[in-house]
């Protein structure tokens, strides 16, 4: 959910308030999203300087949505969704802006504070399971530990939800299962049981960082179908943050595109991968081949490599790569950072300073 | 599980054979004749020849090695006297049977080294894992500076200062010696603590900086995040998942550090006046005590063959994935 307008019956929030002013004053607590992030900022102190991870970020989340946050690796993507939790080590990363989750801001929040919402409210499906698992603990216990301490249940009823949760991800013979160790289990039945330890808590937002990405083409549409039935199952707020547009195109109802740490581009997906409005969002889209596209097309990869971000460019960050700034008059790409603003609809959000529909349609290269 | 013992076991007989070898070729490469050292100030050619039968010096290189051996496996005569296996020999210098002399001599080295080990992973690793978890605050920099002085003693200046301050002036423990645990337990605890806790400050100190740097490296596993991202209590994700990761590290080093330890029982014995296998075999080589020397190095080749193995078998009952 990219606004939280999206559905046209909160008419009294169509400014689009949330995303751009960070106001919420007078807000419903009905029609509130579940999760606003406002002007998230991540910086992590190096010795060559201050990376800039994420600078800026503004999005919100309703629940029954999935959201996808779109972008190359060191977009600032992964920071974001371990920002959300408090995951970053503090002792080197700095954190500013909110992170409104149900009314209460986790970026104020201490150590203590944060683990009341980690896993029982909030959860994270990690990348790659195999290092995201412990390989010294069981799956009970890796999946019953934090619920125990949580819940008090006993360590019988701890396992028996252990193994339904199992059962629910759909992985065979859970009750044999449940006693093993992650290195006995398959890549995808590895990313199940990360699913599954996701679900043991109930959460109202699921945090899912690349969660196919280690995974297999037939595995990944398999892991993909799963966290869309659950989420629709459970009414939960996804959060998808990958660098696969064919992942986009078949689960997320809003896209986020990210670029050096900064949103560039966001609305409903099927709109932003029919129609991109930012040239970086149309450069990796020709970059991708697709199953229903003209086999003989060349891909077009985007020029140039992403931006160090201890010495980023001025102005807009993709100014050195975009194949368009000529067309933008004078030097303004390169001087002056383009705001992230609503086109007309108000849920349709660029940074660029290209008049909107200046992109020409793509020809028979959009993902379905 | 069988079959590895198995595998162990004879992988451990064979270094032995070949340590036992080393010894004896080295042991003839040196410009030194037992045998005339034995015969004394008045030594006739008769007597020299005859001392050196005796000691069976005169026959062949292997056939002595292979006399060793047969007297190991199966026993072996020593002139009228039947020597039942494992016979190691009698000493050149007086004459006692070195199993028995080996077996007077172990318990106290091997006292020394139990005890100096639990009490340097208690300490050590002990007060690691805390240094990790108060990271750059002022408990962490406290135990680290200490820890960097215990590090730059030596057992034997360490040692002789806190016998005359700690034993002598303030009478706060009792005189450093061996007493046999099983004739007097008590005594045997008192005489052992003042080398335990030497050996605890030089070597503890490193175990406090190693695993302080196991801990945080184990910090970074992403495993960690995850206990993190599931809401446990920092003391659980550190003890519990932390832990396990740096744990195999720790027993790594454990490992090397045996073999460590052994050779500097040497200098641990002599400050203390501990009469163990080190001292022993010091004196032995001293004396040209072929048989003692064989009979030593042996002990101590078996102990850490032993202590590896058990060590391995540490490793498996910590990281599921290795398989014995």
């Amino acid at each position: 959910m990219v606004t939280s307008v999206y559905d046209g019956y909160d008419s009294d929030n169509s400014d689009n308030g949330y995303d751009n002013t960070g106001s919420h004053e007078g807000e419903e607590a009905t029609v509130r999203p579940l999760l606003a992030v406002e002007d998230l900022a991540v910086r992590f102190d190096t010795e060559g300087g201050t990376v800039q991870a994420v600078n800026g970020l503004s999005f919100s989340l309703r629940r029954g949505r999935t959201l996808a946050v779109v972008g190359e690796s060191g977009s600032g993507k992964s920071a974001t969704g371990l920002a959300i939790l408090g995951l970053h080590d503090r002792r080197r990363a700095r954190i500013s802006g909110r992170v409104e989750f149900d009314g209460v801001d986790l970026a104020g929040l201490q150590e203590r504070g944060l683990a009341a919402y980690r896993g029982s409210r909030i959860a994270m499906v990690f990348q790659d399971a195999l290092t995201a698992l412990s390989p010294y603990h069981t799956i009970e216990r890796q999946l019953t530990d934090a619920y125990r301490r949580r819940t008090g249940a006993s360590r019988r009823a701890a396992r028996t939800r252990a193994v339904e949760m199992l059962a629910r991800v759909g992985i065979p013979d859970p009750v044999r299962r449940v006693a093993e160790y992650p290195h006995e289990f398959s890549g995808g039945m590895r990313q199940r049981v990360m699913i599954a330890m996701a679900l043991m808590g109930e959460p109202d937002l699921v945090i899912a960082d690349e969660p196919t990405t280690a995974l297999d083409v037939t595995v990944q549409a398999q892991i993909l179908d799963l966290l869309a039935g659950l989420q629709a199952e459970s009414d939960l707020a996804l959060l998808l943050i990958t660098h696969d547009l064919g992942v986009v195109s078949g689960v997320a109802h809003d896209m986020l595109v990210m670029y050096a740490g900064r949103g560039v581009e966001q609305g409903p997906a099927a709109e932003v991968l029919a129609a991109p409005e930012h040239p970086y969002t149309r450069g990796l889209l020709r970059s991708v081949p697709t199953l229903h596209g003209d086999p003989d097309a060349d891909l077009t990869p985007i020029a140039g490599s992403p931006p160090d971000l201890l010495d980023p460019p001025p102005g807009c960050a993709f100014h050195p790569r975009c194949d368009q700034r000529e067309r933008v008059g004078g030097d303004r790409c390169a001087t002056e950072v383009p705001a992230f603003v609503p086109l007309g609809d108000p849920e349709r959000m660029r940074a660029c300073h290209l008049p909107s529909g200046a992109l020409e349609a793509l020809e028979g290269s959009v993902i379905r | 599980m069988f079959g590895y013992i198995l595998r162990r076991g004879l992988g451990a007989v064979l270094i032995l054979l070949v340590v036992s070898a080393v010894t004896f070729l080295l042991f003839y490469a040196l410009p030194a004749d037992p045998a005339r050292l034995s015969c004394g100030k008045t030594c006739t050619p008769q007597s020299l020849a005859q001392i050196r039968h005796s000691m069976g010096l005169d026959r062949p290189l292997p056939v002595q090695y292979w006399q060793f051996l047969h007297g190991v496996f199966a026993g072996r005569h020593f002139d009228t006297v039947w020597c039942a296996a494992p016979c190691l020999g009698y000493s050149f210098v007086n004459q006692q049977s070195v199993s028995s002399t080996l077996a007077d001599r172990f318990p106290a080295t091997l006292s020394l080294a139990a005890g100096a080990s639990v009490l340097i992973l208690t300490v050590g690793v002990g007060f690691g894992i805390l240094a990790a978890l108060r990271r750059g605050r002022a408990l962490d920099k406290q135990l680290t500076a200490v820890a960097l002085v215990g590090a730059s003693m030596q057992v034997y200046f360490l040692g002789i200062v806190a016998r005359y301050l700690l034993v002598d002036q303030l009478d706060l423990l009792p005189q450093p010696g061996y007493t046999g645990i099983t004739s007097d337990p008590g005594k045997w605890f008192g005489g052992m603590l003042l080398p335990w806790i030497t050996l605890a400050v030089v070597s503890a100190a490193t175990y406090v900086r190693f695993t302080r740097s196991a801990m945080i490296e184990a910090e970074s596993q992403e495993y960690v995040r995850t206990a993190r991202a599931q809401g446990l209590p920092p003391r659980v994700v550190h003890l519990r998942y932390a832990w396990r990761a740096a744990l195999t590290l720790v027993l790594t080093q454990f490992g090397l550090d045996l073999g460590v330890f052994l050779g500097s029982a040497v200098i641990t014995e002599t400050t203390f006046n501990i009469h163990g296998i080190a001292q022993l075999a010091v004196t032995s080589v001293t004396n040209l005590d072929l048989p003692m020397i064989t009979g030593t190095v042996l002990v101590a080749a078996t102990f850490i063959v032993v202590c590896n193995t058990a060590v391995d078998f540490c490793y498996a009952l910590i990281d599921p994935r290795v398989r014995l």
